[in-house]
């Protein structure tokens, strides 16, 4: 760079500029690299620069954006075999061989990917070296700044108001320009000027304002650094069923039972669409119960820290079978790999719906032996059906004998009000009586409320800063050399952002140094100029 | 339903046409303004400082954004002049169209019995309202300027163009709120959104304008303030709406807690607002760190928007057609066709242009290796 005033006299203005603290918005000169070579340096000055700081910040969005066009896997697939590969074979028939590249990369799970992370690590790293970087020539553009400055650059500057030939003394104008300052908000120093005859003034505004970006970018980054680090203290159990009266322990060194202590569910006039539905419950604690909540989607239950979310709600039933005389008949539910049975004492099973029928509605069988043959009872439940409290749930039922599985000996729903008896076997009689479990997730996710205190902390910074601007004013206050024993004044300004609206402010500020100069001098001062 | 209710004799539909016709007549009377202002530079004569000190107090004679133009000739007077009336009409009819606007929102509402910002249409419509009021309040009140009204109103009008036309009418009926949204948040979380994305909105047309400004070389141009001005104007109107989408992440994530158990959970939906945020963040750190305030933060705001729209409107569709999951879709749920539609057709032509132009623009971002550039 050419420092040759002489030379190029319209580059010295703008040359002018770092050396009283730095252009207003453009980066302050970076810590000046020793060698091209050493790599810890090239990597520090990367981290620092600011197309490199934008560019991150645009490849995480475009990073965020890739997860929303790509199918991203359930959290904790990984540990279901079956669905994990169902899941695989759906993004084969989308992507194609593609598909395996994709999973390889990590953008079925992108958002906990390693390159994502790294992303956000390097963002982080980006922030805090930038501010280091930034922190020396910041402060000592704020703590120690440069009052005396040359003719040159207050001539470039783009806001000036020259006063020539007021007749006052310099330390009566200086007095003046320094109130108008003042009234403007303005913290005024004032310096003698390097060949005595004249005052250089400085003044800023809201410096303070250039430190809030630390703070809020230290928001950031804590923010982002406890998120992380707090992920790793909580725990999460996605569906944790809550059947009618039976209590839970959920785990993870809780010390306390939660039981479902009834189920209610509101409709919008309709009758159809669901409005609310509740969930009260009751927390048992050393034997005790010591707490009772009825929790909503909106609403959900603490207890030591431990959330109980209401997710959804399942319908249930209670099935019971009789013989000839009157006793039970032990009945046996399927699981998923087989016929498993769960009878409890009274001869009920509890139904609970594990499958979905084929037009997507709660379906579980049951199996019984009657008669020496194995019965099969598929039972598939219509929540939409109407029928009044007191009548049989809407269940339909598809009875089979042994493995004829095509040829079902009942196919209806089960009668309104008597026990259901199929055709051939009604020595036999099933009753259902319907419940209702809920679903619960049951989390514990500490320290939530440090990240949202860094949260605001950031959003009050980032509206402080965009609504502050560090503005500085410098003047000079000098003999006049045309008329003996008045004084010349140039005042000039520099906003560190919303030029334009400094524009209309340093006029303001113009005009109360114009006043200030007419109320303590004898005359107007003659002429005036401002450009 | 929706839009067979009467109060005062006007039904939703009627003020809703009511406002369309509006805003289309306010961007006629804002486009007659700037005419009318380039018709004559407007020259003052050169005067003492002290007069032109009163004149800047006063805010200058269209909310001092009329360049003054100081080296005219000695004496000319301005002509006379409708400008300053046809400015007044149209600010009239956006008053008047945001009047039709707020009654039919609070129709909606008292009608649903709950706040209306459920389905797409009502998103859309509230879009409008919300842009509207950003602007009333920010550009016309605060900053005092009118002369960019003509391409925020443009903005505005398409956008309730889309709401009217695009949308099929099954889909502008009111839905039943389902447990998940019925809760305080409602009101505080979208209404932030609301407001955030319509700054973003003015900001657009800030971004419009000055495109206009920058490429063209009419008279029509020399009616706009400077580009200087009008990319502040903009910076303004981010200034704006990026507090608020910080908020809208903090609120929406205090809300995920409490609704979805999880404050976040990378759902497309708030995924896309963090996205819009950084695109945002970007903005500020190319204006403020390295200083540039020429046509690439028009082309950056113009961007921000297209990604604002999306994240607003265009998540559903990637749920519609990418088969993604979110817990966020107005109406999808409610009986949408699934398919490309005339609507849809639309967001796949803004997400094509949104990346054209973020190439685009990102090749524009000159990046000035001298420390010392300015403006
Ligand atoms: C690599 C990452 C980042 C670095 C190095 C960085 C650095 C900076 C710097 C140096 C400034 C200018 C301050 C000034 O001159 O007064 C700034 C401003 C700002 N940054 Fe960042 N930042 C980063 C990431 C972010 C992110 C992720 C956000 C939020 C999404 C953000 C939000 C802001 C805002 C809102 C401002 C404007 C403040 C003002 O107007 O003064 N930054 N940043």
């Amino acid at each position: 760079m050419a420092h040759d005033a002489s030379i190029l006299p319209k580059t010295q203005a703008r040359l002018a500029k770092p050396q009283i603290g730095g252009a207003p918005n453009q980066g302050l000169p970076a810590v000046v690299r020793r060698s091209r070579r050493d790599p810890t340096d090239a990597i520090w000055s990367l981290l620092c620069s600011i197309r490199f700081a934008i560019g991150m910040n645009v490849a995480l969005a475009v990073a965020a954006m890739l997860g929303t066009l790509v199918p991203q896997m359930q959290p904790g697939i990984q540990s279901f075999e079956t669905e994990l590969q169902r899941f695989l074979m759906d993004a084969r028939g989308r992507y194609g061989p593609l598909s395996d590249l994709l999973y390889w990369a990590g953008f079925y799970d992108l958002y906990n990917s390693l390159w994502f992370r790294m992303l956000v690590v390097v963002v982080v790293f980006g922030i805090i070296a930038c501010t280091l970087n930034r922190w020396q020539p910041i402060m000592r553009q704020i703590g120690s700044p440069t009052v005396r400055v040359s003719d040159s650059f207050l001539a470039g500057l783009t806001e000036k108001a020259q006063f020539r030939a007021v007749p006052m003394e310099i330390d009566a104008a200086r007095n003046a320009v320094a109130s108008a300052l003042k009234r403007s908000r303005y913290r005024v120093l004032t310096e003698g000027s390097m060949d005595g005859r004249g005052i250089h003034i400085y003044a800023d505004r809201d410096r303070w304002s250039k430190l809030v970006t630390f703070v809020s970018h230290a928001a950031l980054v804590s923010l982002i650094v406890t998120a992380a680090g707090l992920a790793n203290f909580g725990w999460r159990e996605q569906s944790v069923f809550f059947y009618p009266g039976k209590p839970v322990n959920v785990g993870h060194d809780t010390n306390f039972e939660v039981r479902n202590d009834g189920f209610a569910i509101e409709y919008y006039d309709d009758g159809v669409t669901v409005k609310e539905y509740r969930n009260t419950l009751a927390v048992i604690e050393g034997g005790r119960e010591v707490l009772t909540k009825t929790i909503i989607v909106n609403d959900p239950l603490n207890y030591k820290g431990t959330n109980f979310f209401l997710v959804s709600y399942q319908p249930v039933l209670y099935a019971s079978a009789t013989d000839a005389s009157g006793l039970p008949v032990p009945l046996r539910e399927m699981g998923a790999s087989g016929p498993i049975t769960s009878t409890t004492e009274l001869g009920e099973v509890l139904i609970d719906f594990k499958f979905t029928s084929t037009d997507n509605q709660p379906m579980d069988l049951l199996q019984v032996s009657a008669q020496d043959k194995i019965l099969t009872l598929e039972m598939t439940y219509y929540q939409d059906v109407a029928r009044v409290d007191g009548e049989n749930p809407p269940l339909y039922v598809r009875g089979y004998v042994g493995k004829e599985f095509d040829k079902p000996i009942f196919d209806a729903f089960v009668p309104r009000s008597s026990p259901l008896r199929l055709p051939g076997y009604e020595d036999y009689s099933f009753t259902f009586e319907k419940d209702t479990a809920t679903v619960l997730e049951v989390a514990k996710d500490p320290g939530l409320g440090l990240v949202g205190s860094f949260f605001g902390i950031m959003a009050l910074g980032f509206t402080v800063s965009l609504y502050t601007t560090y503005t500085r004013c410098w003047a000079k206050v000098s003999p006049s050399t045309t008329v003996p024993g008045t004084s010349d004044i140039i005042i000039a300004g520099l906003a560190d952002k919303n030029k334009v609206s400094f524009e209309r402010d340093f006029e303001k500020l113009a005009t109360r140094a114009y006043e200030a100069l007419v109320a303590g001098s004898k005359a107007l001062p003659t002429p005036v100029d401002k450009s | 339903m929706g839009f067979e209710e009467y109060v005062f004799g006007l039904n939703e539909a009627t003020l809703t046409s009511a406002a369309y016709v509006c805003y289309l007549a306010a961007f006629v009377f804002y486009s007659a303004y700037l005419i009318s202002l380039s018709s004559r530079a407007l020259r003052v004569p050169q005067r003492e400082f002290a007069t032109l000190m009163a004149l800047a107090g006063a805010g200058g004679a269209a909310g001092g954004t009329v360049d003054v133009n100081m080296d005219s000739q000695e004496g000319e007077r301005p002509r006379v002049t409708y400008a300053p009336a046809l400015g007044r009409l149209a600010v009239g009819l956006v008053v008047l169209a945001w009047l039709c606007m707020t009654i039919a929102i609070g129709q909606r509402w008292v009608e649903s019995g709950h706040y209306p910002v459920v389905t797409l249409y009502e998103i859309a419509t509230m879009l409008v309202w919300g842009t509207t009021t950003i602007y009333l309040v920010l550009f016309e009140g605060i900053l005092k300027t009118r002369a960019l009204g003509a391409f925020v109103i443009l903005l505005i009008f398409c956008l309730q163009s889309y709401a009217l036309w695009f949308i099929p009418g099954e889909l502008k009926q009111t839905v039943q709120l389902v447990p998940a949204l019925r809760s305080y948040w409602l009101i505080i979380h979208v209404s932030i959104a609301i407001l955030a994305y319509s700054a973003f909105a003015v900001a657009a047309g800030a971004g419009l304008t000055f495109v206009a400004k920058h490429y063209m070389r009419s008279r029509l141009a020399s009616a706009l303030p400077s580009e200087a001005a009008i990319e502040e104007f903009m910076f303004r109107a981010v200034a704006v709406g990026f507090p608020l989408q910080t908020l809208l992440l903090i609120t929406g994530a205090i809300w995920a807690q409490e609704a979805w158990t999880k404050a976040w959970s990378w759902d497309p939906k708030e995924t896309w607002a963090l996205i819009t945020w950084l695109t945002y963040a970007a903005y500020l750190h190319v204006r403020v760190q390295r200083g540039v305030r020429g046509i690439t933060m028009a082309w950056l705001s113009l961007i921000g928007f297209i990604i604002v729209l999306f994240t607003f409107m265009g998540v559903n569709y990637l749920v519609q057609w990418f088969g993604m999951k979110s817990m966020h879709t107005y109406s999808i749920d409610n009986g949408a066709p699934a398919g490309l539609n005339i609507a849809g057709l639309l967001m796949v032509f803004s997400f094509v242009a949104l990346l054209a132009v973020a190439l685009f623009g990102w090749l524009r971002i000159k990046f000035p290796r001298s420390k010392t550039r300015q403006t």
